[in-house]
Order: structure tokens, then C-alpha cells, then sequence
């Protein structure tokens, strides 16, 4: 019965230990001082100052304290959130995608980094996986701003043989695509613009909008892909910007040239088509038309 | 063969004084998760896994008459993480206490419920991430 006491009397000094660990001194000072009932006795020792400032120190405390509580609660804005999604994304299909593998350095992140200080994008971050699958050739995921995220086959690049510039060329279209938005408006479900941003403090979290969001990294990723309108617009800004620079251009032409080469050839990569629809297409965007006169 | 094993040991202790590591700084993990490896390489094993914002002790290691180093393998420092000593890329590392994701949005990251070896595999896609910053306009 002793023993019962004992622990039931530690249990109970503990909880009201652990309640009244985390506040400031001025917190529990105003716990145990009932200012009201000393009004009297405050006044005539002209301590009623004192008493309002300790007050008003104590609300702002509380206030702060309810403002950290409530931060706590915050959902990431658009400029915060899609690296974070794109990276869980990768995190939870580490299987699938196999970026886990050991690989020589093929000098890729160097050839993009100059590609795009020559098309104008500086102080941007870039960071390149690559991935040892045919299943997820090339794409550029959504990111927070001044970051773009790559993903890249090394089987694919190794069966084209590609060059490094052509490399840095394929990944400059995956990025003008993304910058387009083709991708996060894919992903981002009508409620979303509503969510980021938001505080789900006392609410239920909108768990069900995040699990379709990385539903849809795959299902644009492995299956949907892009549409002709979203490939004819890409392809056709690259065709203005690599005008400019007729290196650039021919490798662009090659590359696809080569591409198309593959998708009809190779049946490990006959589903190319359907995510990026067509190399064989793009090829006669870019070709001048034939004046007749 | 006694004069061997003696003349072993004693080289032995002896190749051991001569490296001399000291504490040099305290810096701290930058991205969302990343290991410690117990080799200067990425695909070295990964001794354990840490997350944003986690201090770490720079060690600066002195082998015999050599200078003083914090450098190995031109990127990778040598590092004290709790009990493990091991190795961090220096691009991983902030010498400010960084702003981290998982700090500013802790009940957001937490209805993810992310598992260990998703932490291990967020970790390993910083190490094998290939990163460029383009340069300054």
C-alpha cells in the first residue's frame, strides 16, 4: 500500500514538474501572484508600474510562444515546396529508378553548367541524377527557385553514344519544359494553389492532395508524358534560341536525329514515344520548309 | 621471431604517434539528410546518417612533419559526428547553423512519415547528386 502511495505520489510531482518545465520565470511568477487581489496594497507602494509592465511582458511572451506553435503548423509555399515533393518522389521510387549505383564521372554537370551560362541562367543551382534504368530516359522534376532538378538514364545515354554537349542539349530541353510549368500543372491537382502556403493548425492535413501529387510524378514520368502541343511549343522555342548559335542547333538536330533513330530500333525504348511524343515529329519542326516557286 | 614482433610493434606505435588530428571548427550539415563515410568517397560505407543542421567537429590531421590538413581527396573532410569519425563532403557543409526545411516545416514533414531508410536514401541522393552552381552575372 506504501509503495502504491510512493509511486502514485512521484507520478503526480512529475506531470506537474513536466507542465511547468517549459515556461519563463515571469510566466510562473504571474501563476502564483494574484496581481487583482493586492491591488490595494500595489497602489500605495506605487509598485502598480511595475505590476503592468510585468504583465504586458508576460502577454508578449505568450504571444510569441502561440505564433511559434502556429509556424509550426505551416505547409510550404510554391517557391519552397517542389524540391521537396521531387525529392521525396525519388527518395520513395529508389527502387524502381536505381539511382543508387556506382558510375564513372562523365563531366555531365559541366557541360549543362556552361550550356546554361551560354543561354543567359546564372546563379542557379543544378543537380543531376542519373539513374541506371531504360524506364525514365530524361526530365527535369519541378524545384524550388534558382534550382532545377535533372534525372538522366545512363543506359540511354550510353546506347546513343551521346556527347557531352549533346548531353548538356537533351537536358536544356527538359528544362525549358519545366519552366514552362508543363509539368507542375500536370502534378498539382485544382486545390493545391490553395494549400501551399497555408496553415493546418487545428485543421486536418491535406494528405490525400500531397499523395495524389506524387501519384501523378508517375503517371507523367512512366506514362502519360507530354502532349504534342506542350513537344511542338519546346520544340520550337529551342529552334529560336539555338538558331543563334548553329552549333547548337545541329547537335539539337543530331541528337534528335539520333533519338529517332533509337525509338524505332530499339524496343527497350519504345515507349519513348508516348512520354515525349515524337522525335520523328520534332525533326520536321525543325526543318526549314521548302519555298516553292 | 620475438625480435620481429618487436621490431613490428614498435613501428607500429610509432607510425601511430605521428598522426596528430586536432579540432578545428565546428560546422554544420546543410541539406536534408547525409551520411558519414567511413572512407573520402561517395559510394564509401555510410557510418551513420544525419539530418540538417547536425554540428559537426572539424578535424584537422597532421601526419608526421607534413602541414596540417582538413582536406582529403581534394572535397572530403574528416569529421566527428557524435561517436563517429568519418568522412563529409566540404560542399555539405555551412559554418553558420543553416536554415533548415525540416525545421521550418516540422509538422509538415512529419505527415510524411518518413521512415529510416528513406532518411538513409534522401542522404544518399545528396551523395550522389551531381551539382553545379552557374556563375555569378
Amino acid at each position: 500500500m506504501k509503495n502504491l502511495i510512493l509511486i502514485l505520489s512521484l507520478l503526480l510531482s512529475s506531470s506537474v514538474l513536466s507542465q511547468t518545465k517549459d515556461k519563463t520565470l515571469e510566466e510562473k511568477e504571474g501563476e502564483l501572484v494574484d496581481f487583482k487581489s493586492i491591488q490595494e496594497v500595489l497602489k500605495e507602494d506605487e509598485l502598480s508600474q511595475e505590476v503592468k509592465k510585468k504583465v504586458s511582458r508576460i502577454q508578449t511572451i505568450k504571444k510569441k510562444r502561440k505564433r511559434e506553435d502556429l509556424d509550426r503548423y505551416k505547409i510550404p509555399g510554391n517557391n519552397e515546396i517542389w524540391s521537396f515533393l521531387s525529392e521525396l518522389w525519388l527518395v520513395k521510387s529508389a527502387s524502381v529508378l536505381k539511382w543508387d549505383f556506382q558510375k564513372p564521372d562523365y563531366g555531365i554537370e559541366d557541360s549543362l553548367k556552361a550550356l546554361m551560362e551560354e543561354m543567359g541562367y546564372y546563379e542557379v543551382d543544378l543537380k543531376i541524377i542519373l539513374v541506371n534504368t531504360p524506364v525514365l530516359t530524361h526530365m527535369a522534376l519541378p524545384s524550388n527557385k534558382g534550382e532545377y532538378i535533372f534525372v538522366l538514364s545512363v543506359p540511354f545515354i550510353r546506347t546513343l553514344d551521346l556527347s557531352k554537349l549533346e548531353i548538356a542539349v537533351l537536358l536544356y530541353e527538359d528544362f525549358t519544359r519545366i519552366k514552362k510549368g508543363y509539368f507542375q500543372n500536370f502534378v498539382a491537382p485544382a486545390s493545391f494553389g490553395s494549400i501551399v502556403g497555408s496553415n493546418f493548425k487545428g485543421k486536418p492535413f491535406p494528405d490525400q492532395v500531397f499523395k495524389s501529387v506524387l501519384k501523378k510524378y508517375d503517371d507523367i514520368v512512366f506514362d502519360r508524358g507530354f502532349t504534342f502541343q506542350q513537344q511542338f511549343e519546346t520544340t520550337k522555342e529551342l529552334n529560336r534560341l539555338f538558331k543563334a548559335n548553329m552549333k547548337l542547333w545541329t547537335v539539337y538536330f543530331g541528337m534528335l536525329k539520333k533519338i529517332d533513330d533509337l525509338v524505332k530500333t530499339n524496343l527497350l525504348y519504345n515507349n519513348y514515344t508516348k512520354i515525349f511524343p515524337s522525335p520523328e515529329l520534332q525533326l520536321n519542326w525543325l526543318k526549314p520548309k521548302k519555298e516553292v516557286l | 621471431m620475438r625480435k620481429i614482433l618487436l621490431f613490428a610493434l614498435i613501428f607500429i606505435s610509432t607510425a601511430e604517434a605521428k598522426m596528430v588530428k586536432k579540432v578545428e571548427r565546428v560546422m554544420y550539415y546543410k541539406y536534408m539528410f547525409g551520411h558519414l563515410h567511413q572512407n573520402p568517397s561517395k559510394y564509401s560505407t555510410s557510418l551513420t546518417t544525419i539530418s540538417c543542421g547536425h554540428p559537426l567537429k572539424i578535424y584537422s590531421v597532421r601526419t608526421g612533419s607534413e602541414k596540417p590538413r582538413t582536406l582529403f581527396n581534394k572535397e572530403w573532410n574528416f569529421v566527428k559526428a557524435g561517436p563517429y569519425e568519418g568522412y563529409i563532403r566540404d560542399e555539405q557543409l555551412s559554418s553558420r547553423k543553416p536554415e533548415c526545411f525540416q525545421d521550418k516545416y516540422p509538422k509538415f514533414v512529419d505527415q510524411f512519415e518518413m521512415e529510416i531508410s528513406d532518411m538513409y536514401n534522401w542522404g544518399r541522393l545528396y551523395d550522389l547528386y551531381l551539382y553545379k552552381r552557374t556563375r555569378v552575372r
